[in-house]
């Protein structure tokens, strides 16, 4: 429901963008009226909005999303590469943020009011501020010449090898992935503090205290259980984010993936390119909202009735 | 009054009302404290801080306190402008949402679950791409799509107001709908408003730094996103100027975190409740560690 909405919200929004393909192509002085009207045509801009509509609805359950304004190629093929590219960056650094954070996160909870818990909320709240592009742009400065700093892979490799290529990729993604883990660390490392000290609190924690169970059974089987629920709602809802998240990130690092693909789409007008990596990103942010709403029925069974 | 004298003893609170109001100022009188203009050179390009140039030149060789200064301006001007935006839009309709409770709420609901799961960024720049670049069309876009955190908060809120005592009495006594929100409901929201205001500067400020970055500021004034946009594209990173970097990013950094902690301390303030849940196992904890110490 909500995606076929979303769907439609994308057609409307789109169709409301100034100017078309035409006008940018027929920048070509001279150009006969005609000439354009055959461009127009070609790209079905000639047809009613209904019809349009229509036939995008068709065209998108066949899995088209038409051509690329900018290199008529069709934007289902393009967009997919450019998740491909993106996934393994955002992916790594999130994924290491969430183990991080849930650890630190764990540990503060558990020293709460001390000097440690204090500096790790300091820290995590401070990081959480950070503008994305900016802690991007330090870590290029700081480490332009040790790591490399623009790209996905290195052009000059001559023959690599299969473990040449991933070496290389793997330097290339740490500076990004690692903006990405600093980025959203702090969030995860606040959010599991302050439901860990919630479900401290209960009385099932204090049972297993009153039993005499050890502290990591405490901590982790009993309190840490409780705790989980906020846990994957907000990497749920992370993850759904990545995709589009990296944004900044492939703009500074210059990482040919969806973020960047997003901000040359819109310097070039490519609006079914547009088009198709919005509904992407959607759609993926729907279908993990709707994971974390199935993980959440798993483990808590009382959210079903 | 009672939650005043409540928020002036946590030192937090203190600490980001002081950076936000520091902030304000510095926006307010802009011009008067620019040491050099901000649209000609007063320096050799990419100068270093020195005492001439506090912090340095940017990379025609304009003043780069100047610049975060004027910039400091334009940058909260979106932030309070957005945030009221948001405030509006997300306190009216959380308000008449649960006031009004029935089909409207279910209505606003499906809306701004809708509006949740839609990803911001993408969405503000396709918006910012379709207005065009101004810092008005900057403003309305945040503000549009950052009132569905506000309104949720506030129909909750509304919700648990609406069957208390107070408001019963004052309906049987014949009081009406617009006036029971203006004395009733208005004032016990106002603290969750100013919280979520707060929040949503800190949020606009993030925002308008992203969509400068992207390239869809307004090209016509000097904000914190587009200095560090322009430092990035006009080779800062390569001549090593970390001066022409860091002002703009501390300063954002700064004004986020100072609303963060004023809007938190709000919210903690209050509901008590989320600043002693943590007693007893703090003293759990501590014991059995001595006790396993002891053996």
């Amino acid at each position: 429901m909500i995606a076929f909405l979303a769907i439609s919200f994308s057609f409307v929004l789109f169709r409301a963008l100034p100017g078309d393909a035409v006008t940018n192509i027929s920048r070509v002085p001279n150009m006969p009226p005609e000439a354009r009207e055959a461009i127009r045509a070609e790209f079905g801009l000639d047809k009613p909005l209904s019809t349009q509509y229509v036939l995008y609805l068709k065209e998108l359950v066949q899995g088209n999303l038409g051509l690329s304004f900018q290199t008529r190629q069709p934007v289902l093929g393009e967009v997919l590469e450019r998740v491909r590219n993106t996934i393994p960056m955002v992916g790594v650094g999130a994924v290491v943020a969430i183990l991080v954070g849930t650890l630190i996160g764990v540990s503060a909870a558990y020293r709460q009011g001390t000097v440690r818990d204090r500096a790790i909320t300091g820290t995590a709240m401070v990081l959480y501020a950070l503008p994305v592009q900016w802690l991007a742009i330090l870590l290029l400065v700081a480490f332009a010449g040790v790591l490399p700093t623009s790209g996905m892979s290195d052009p000059y490799l001559v023959d690599p090898s299969f473990w040449t290529v991933l070496l290389d990729r793997l330097r290339h993604m740490v500076l990004p992935s690692a903006v990405v883990t600093l980025v959203i660390f702090g969030s995860f490392a606040l959010v599991v503090r302050s439901s860990q000290l919630e479900a401290l609190g209960e009385d099932h924690v204090l049972t297993a205290r009153a039993k005499g169970y050890g502290n990591r059974r405490v901590i982790w089987r009993e309190s840490f259980r409780s705790a989980l629920l906020p846990l994957v709602t907000l990497s749920t809802l992370t993850l759904g984010w990545v995709i589009a998240g990296g944004i900044l990130v492939e703009t500074v690092f210059s990482w040919p993936g969806v973020g960047l693909a997003t901000v040359q789409a819109v310097g070039g007008r490519d609006y079914p390119m547009l088009q198709g990596i919005f509904l992407f990103i959607t759609l993926s942010v729907v279908a993990f909202n709707f994971l974390g709403d199935v993980l959440h029925a798993v483990l808590d069974p009382r959210v079903v009735e | 009054m009672r939650l005043l004298r409540r928020l002036a003893h946590r030192p937090t609170i203190i600490a980001g009302i002081v950076i936000v109001l520091a902030f304000t100022l510095v926006a307010i009188f802009a011009p008067l404290l620019e040491p050099y203009p901000t649209d000609r050179p007063s320096g050799e390009p990419f100068e270093p801080p020195s005492s001439a140039h506090w912090l340095g030149t940017d990379d025609v060789g304009v003043d780069m306190l100047s610049l975060t200064i004027a910039g400091t301006q334009n940058s909260m001007l979106v932030g309070f402008a957005a945030a009221f935006v948001a405030i509006l839009v997300g306190g009216t309709v959380g308000i008449i949402a649960g006031y009004r409770g029935g089909w409207s709420e279910t209505g606003v609901v499906g809306v701004t679950d809708f509006f949740l799961v839609i990803p911001g960024l993408p969405l503000m720049i396709v918006l910012a791409a379709i207005f065009g670049q101004s810092i008005y069309h900057i403003v309305v876009v945040i503000g549009l799509l950052s009132w569905m955190s506000v309104s949720y908060v506030v129909r909750a809120q509304v919700h648990t107001l609406k069957v208390r005592g107070f408001v019963a009495r004052s309906r049987s006594l014949g009081a009406s709908d617009s006036y029971i929100i203006r004395r009733h409901i208005l004032p016990h929201v106002a603290p969750l408003l100013v919280a979520q205001t707060v929040l949503a500067v800190a949020i606009a400020v993030f925002f308008e730094a992203a969509l400068a970055f992207v390239g869809l500021g307004d090209l016509e004034r000097i904000s914190w996103g587009t200095i560090l946009q322009q430092a990035f594209q006009h080779t800062a990173v390569s001549a090593g100027a970390w001066w022409a970097i860091v002002p703009p990013g501390v300063c954002i950094a700064l004004v986020v975190l100072g609303c963060f902690l004023v809007g938190q301390g709000v919210e903690e303030a209050m509901n008590p409740r989320l600043g002693h849940a943590h007693v007893a196992p703090r003293s759990f904890a501590r014991r059995s560690t001595w006790v396993e110490e002891e053996r």
